[in-house]
């Protein structure tokens, strides 16, 4: 399996009031095609700066990233913005949507505005619309986005991360704000998406969510303490019992 | 802990707080100097001829004519206060400077004794003139416009023997005579220097009085008037209102402007309360869900609110006075416009802005009261309460994504954007009326309004006229040799033409018991049917005459009935066969037909020569033509038709300035009003701006979004206020024309270029540069906010 995702010394400091608050220190990892990571650690341990980071939505302080073996650390805004809409699938915590559409367009909103995209605006409808059948949100489609619940919108969101295709997709605690029920299903798409060959790389506090994935990493203070990778042969419960086991032992 | 909750809130949300206190000041500003201007516009011409002095009845006669003129009037019982100024009347060659003529201008100029000024007269200021240093000179009327003399120029009086030079002390403000209308110039000189200029024989000869009587019978003092020699003219207080009714209409066009201001102000200033209100909704419910009672947190915000309502109207006050003067001092060149008690009113101004804040306020925040805790967490929405947003959809649009968000955007948010658009299209709509208005101004459409016909070219040869009302009984014989100079000049030239010219006859009038001296048109080359008549049919015979509606009602006399005019002694009888508008003599006056036998009687005036070329040219030809009489006859005052008009009435200039002002008025409104909403859509839309960003957004492509929705919102306001503005011109344009005279309205000269160009093209570019500025502030909005925004 080729390496999609490289991170090497990664560091990340932010001046708050004159201070200097280092929350990601030289951190190195690799993420493989295929591959379904799971970021857990404490609060404030650097789980969400270290996704925002690496998927080049904020600036890294020093480091590198290489994304697909290319070097993003050097790419200027406009080229991280077309990496983010052409490669890479995004998954929030909130189900932010623009409110002024449709759930439909706020899906496919990244397809119309790829560049290059010869691709009919009714075939883009049609292929949202076909993602969202598959995610069981067919009948929201023309909905507005406040006109339908938390977890069919992050079912939602999940369709609009997948509508480029991308080689991976980045996701922050996406059933954070999602009751059980919810947070399964949305779980159980991330999977299917996986099986289908979709690298993933979410930031969870959940072991139950967490579980579901192929290896994780347990960062504090910044720094990849350790890395647990699952058994995928086992069951649900016993990939939980040993996630949770191990992560005893990391001081969670 | 209030305190500590405002000052916390006064910080944080700095942004949105000063966005409100801003549209304060604009409210409290724009309410305190329109509210002014409307008082003073409105008691305008009243309150200016209270403050000049003038009287109900006003003669203008030749010393040498008529000298016992006021020991007459002295002995007459309805004749209550005389005032005389006495003055040297001179002509325009009389005024020089660097040896040629001050200013071309055709009316009389009177030089006046500081003592001896019986009106007040004003400077620019508005303060009255009380003396004038030896050496220096005031100017009222046309001179000063027509010379573009500045403060401090000096020129000379050439009179006989006498040559004296003046340095230009300023202009004055003439309630009398200084209307453009009127437009004779004053010069108001020392007493010391008068004596020396009027001790020349020449002078002596040129001497005048101009009268100022109250009287309790003004038909009776006119009576007395009809055929007394000497009499260069005379009118009532009515009359010269009537002189000012150009001003009156860009007075009135202000009016428009204030209201329009005020109403601009107050749809702007609920919109944003409302708008930033509906964003504490959280903070609210926080408030809510811990117990805090209603009533504290609708005074908390209230308190808020009435800080930045005092703030911004306290800064508003102080910046209505110089904004609504500087509104004023465009318009008031000729009349004492302002009002009286300008500190109060724009004080009593800010502190209703104050109190309708607090009322917008009160009713915004009554919805506290309805809320649940959770309600207000969920920013003031339940889920019975959702509404549809999206209008559009992206799967079936063809436009790009930029456009389609911004367009889906302004239709969504209808209240936000409809809001803006109503304001983009009043303000537009104002300078739209206001083009139209100058371009009519300064069109032929007119020309019927001034008693002329139209010809290819106007020239105004003050010296042929002077010449022709020289001698009474060669008058005729004169006109026709300057008619044949004319045409063979033409002719000499290559531009060969008919001329012809509109002569004025003052013949007493008399019907039923009542008479008085009447101005009467009068022109051989051309028929009585080529003019435009109001009411009955053209004189056809020479018996016949036509009036207007203003001598009609002097003399109680209708269409049909049989007038008496007495020329020469002899009385001839004529029939009213017609009504006509005119500005001439301010509505005053009467048209003979051509058949008419004028011999004998002496010219009273003659409008410019007219023009009528041969070969029928085409606009441009005439155009090189009228440079090249004004090469031949070395004068400015050659014009073809609309330009005739612009310098008849006058007008058009100041509404040209008045509409520049206001187009630059709109511009900065539109300007703040798209930054402020733009900046306050920003602080709203942080999420969206992110999330954006975060699935692949360029920043230039939100800044594109962003930009899009103002120029959409401009492009809008734009076809509204285009398709609105003639039918808008003429409700509001018509009944100042018929205040003119043209009662029955104007066809308006729309310039399709201006109107559905250039001006929409402006206001759009503005409202984009505006909104494109502002929006480069969504580049510090990162994708990673995401993570930050609740």
């Amino acid at each position: 399996m080729e390496t999609i995702l490289e991170v090497k010394d990664l560091c990340k400091t932010y001046i708050v009031n004159k201070r200097q608050n280092n929350v990601l220190r030289n951190v190195d990892l690799n993420v493989n095609e295929g591959e379904m990571v799971a970021v857990m650690g404490p609060s404030g341990s650097g789980k969400s700066t270290l996704l925002y980071t690496v998927s080049g939505m904020d600036r890294m302080t020093a480091g590198q990233v290489k994304f697909c073996g290319k070097d993003i650390s050097g790419l200027n805004d406009n080229e991280l913005a077309k990496l983010r809409l052409e490669d890479m699938g995004f998954i929030f915590q909130q189900m932010y949507m623009l409110k002024n559409l449709t759930v439909l367009d706020n899906v496919i909103l990244p397809a119309c505005k790829r560049e290059n995209n010869k691709e009919p605006r009714a075939e883009t409808a049609k292929r949202g619309r076909a993602l969202m059948h598959r995610l069981g949100i067919a009948d929201i489609a023309d909905n507005d986005i406040n006109e339908v619940s938390g977890g069919q919108l992050q079912r939602a969101c999940i369709c609009r991360s997948m509508i480029n295709s991308p080689k991976v997709i980045f996701a922050d605690e996406p059933t954070g704000a999602l009751n059980r029920t919810s947070s399964e299903e949305v779980m159980n798409e991330l999977m299917k998406l996986n099986e289908d060959g979709t690298t993933i790389m979410l930031v969870t506090h959940d072991s139950k969510v967490a579980a579901k994935c192929t290896r994780v990493l347990f960062i504090v203070d910044g720094n990849i303490k350790g890395e647990y990778n699952i058994n995928k042969e086992d069951n649900l419960r016993d990939r939980e019992r040993g996630l949770n086991n191990w992560l005893m032992e990391m001081g969670w | 802990m209030y305190l500590n909750i405002l000052k916390k809130d006064l910080k944080r949300k700095k942004t949105m707080n000063i966005i409100v206190m801003l549209f304060v000041v604009l409210s409290a500003m724009f309410a305190g100097s329109s509210m002014n201007n409307i008082i003073a516009v409105s008691t305008g011409l009243d309150s200016y001829f209270e403050k000049a002095g003038m009287t109900d009845y006003f003669i203008i006669s030749l010393d040498s004519m008529n000298s016992g003129l006021e020991g007459t009037m002295k002995n007459e019982t309805y004749v209550t206060e005389l005032r005389r100024e006495r003055a040297v009347f001179v002509d325009s060659v009389n005024i020089r400077r660097d040896g040629k003529k001050l200013a071309d201008v055709t009316n009389s100029i009177f030089i006046m004794p500081d003592d001896g000024l019986k009106l007040t007269y004003f400077d620019r200021s508005n303060a009255p003139i009380t003396s004038v240093e030896p050496g220096k000179a005031y100017i009222t009327g046309n001179i000063p416009r027509a010379s573009g003399i500045e403060v401090g120029d000096r020129f000379t009086v050439e009179i006989g023997s006498v040559k004296r030079e003046f340095e230009y002390a300023g202009y004055a403000k003439d309630a009398f005579l200084g209307s453009p209308f009127m437009g004779n110039s004053r010069l108001m000189i020392s007493r010391e220097d008068y004596d020396v200029i009027a001790a020349d024989e020449r002078a002596k000869a040129a001497e005048g009085s101009v009268y100022y009587i109250n009287t309790t019978d003004i038909p009776e003092l006119e009576k007395k008037l009809a055929g007394m020699p000497g009499l260069l003219f005379d009118g009532s207080r009515e009359q010269m209102k009537m002189s000012y009714v150009l001003s009156m209409l860009v007075a009135a066009l202000l009016l428009i402007v204030s209201v329009s201001l005020i109403l601009v102000a107050f749809v702007v200033l609920r919109f944003t309360i409302r708008f930033t209100l509906e964003d504490e909704f959280r903070e609210i419910g926080v408030m809510k869900a811990i117990g805090i009672k209603n009533r504290s947190i609708r005074a908390l915000y209230l308190v808020k609110y009435f800080g930045i309502a005092v703030a911004g109207a306290l800064i508003g006050f102080i910046g209505s006075i110089p904004f609504g003067s500087m509104i004023l001092a465009s318009v008031s060149e000729t009349m004492v416009l302002e009002s009286d008690n300008s500190v109060f009113v724009a004080l009593l101004c800010s502190a209703a802005v104050v109190v309708i804040i607090m009322l917008f306020c009160w009713g915004s925040t009554r919805k506290v009261n309805k809320l649940s805790p959770i309600d207000a967490v969920r920013s003031g929405q339940t889920g019975e309460r959702f509404r549809r947003k999206s209008v559009m959809h992206l799967g079936g649009s063809r436009l790009g994504t930029t456009g389609f968000l911004a367009l889906n955007d302004v239709i969504s948010s209808k209240k936000q954007y409809g809001m803006m658009t109503v304001v983009f299209t009043i303000l537009l709509l104002l300078v739209m009326i206001l083009v139209n208005t100058a371009n009519t101004l300064s069109s032929d459409s007119l020309l019927f309004l001034l008693g002329t016909t139209k010809s290819d070219a106007y020239i105004t040869l003050n010296d042929e006229i002077s010449n022709a009302m020289g001698d009474p009984s060669a008058s005729d014989a004169n006109i026709k040799d300057s008619i044949a100079r004319l045409e063979k000049t033409l002719a000499d030239n290559g531009i060969p033409g008919k001329v012809h010219v509109e002569r004025m006859y003052q013949i007493p009038m008399s019907f039923d018991g009542e008479s008085a001296n009447v101005m009467f048109q009068y022109c051989p080359q051309t028929r009585a049917t080529d003019y435009v008549y109001e009411e009955g049919t053209a004189p056809v015979y020479e018996n016949e005459i036509a009036v207007t509606p203003i001598i009609a009602e002097r003399f109680g006399a209708h269409i049909g009935d049989t007038v008496t005019l007495s020329v020469n002694g002899e009385e001839r009888r004529c029939m009213i066969t017609a009504l006509f508008q005119s500005f001439g003599q301010l509505g005053k006056c009467a048209r003979l037909n051509e058949n008419f036998d004028i011999s004998g009687l002496g010219l009273s005036s003659a409008y410019s020569f007219q023009i009528d070329f041969d070969d029928h040219p085409g606009s441009a030809e005439i155009r090189k033509r009228i440079d090249m009489l004004k090469d031949i006859y070395d004068t400015n005052n050659v014009f073809d038709a609309a330009e005739f008009v612009n310098d008849s009435t006058k007008s058009a200039d100041i509404i040209v300035a008045v509409k520049n002002m206001i187009l630059l008025i709109t511009l900065i409104i539109v300007m703040l009003i798209a930054v402020l909403m733009e900046r306050s859509f920003i602080s709203r839309e942080k999420a969206e701006i992110a999330l954006m960003k975060a699935v692949g957004f360029r920043s230039g492509s939100v800044i594109a979004h962003h930009t899009a929705r103002f120029t959409i919102v401009a492009f809008i306001a734009s076809v509204l206020a285009a398709a609105l503005c003639i039918p808008l011109t003429k409700l509001s344009i018509d009944p100042i024309m018929g205040m003119m005279g043209a009662v029955n309205g104007v066809g308006y000269d729309i310039n399709a270029w201006e109107i559905f160009g250039i001006y929409p093209l402006v206001m759009i570019a503005a409202t984009m540069l505006a909104a494109f500025v502002t929006s480069l502030y969504t580049k510090t909005i990162k994708s990673s906010d995401t993570a930050d925004i609740e």
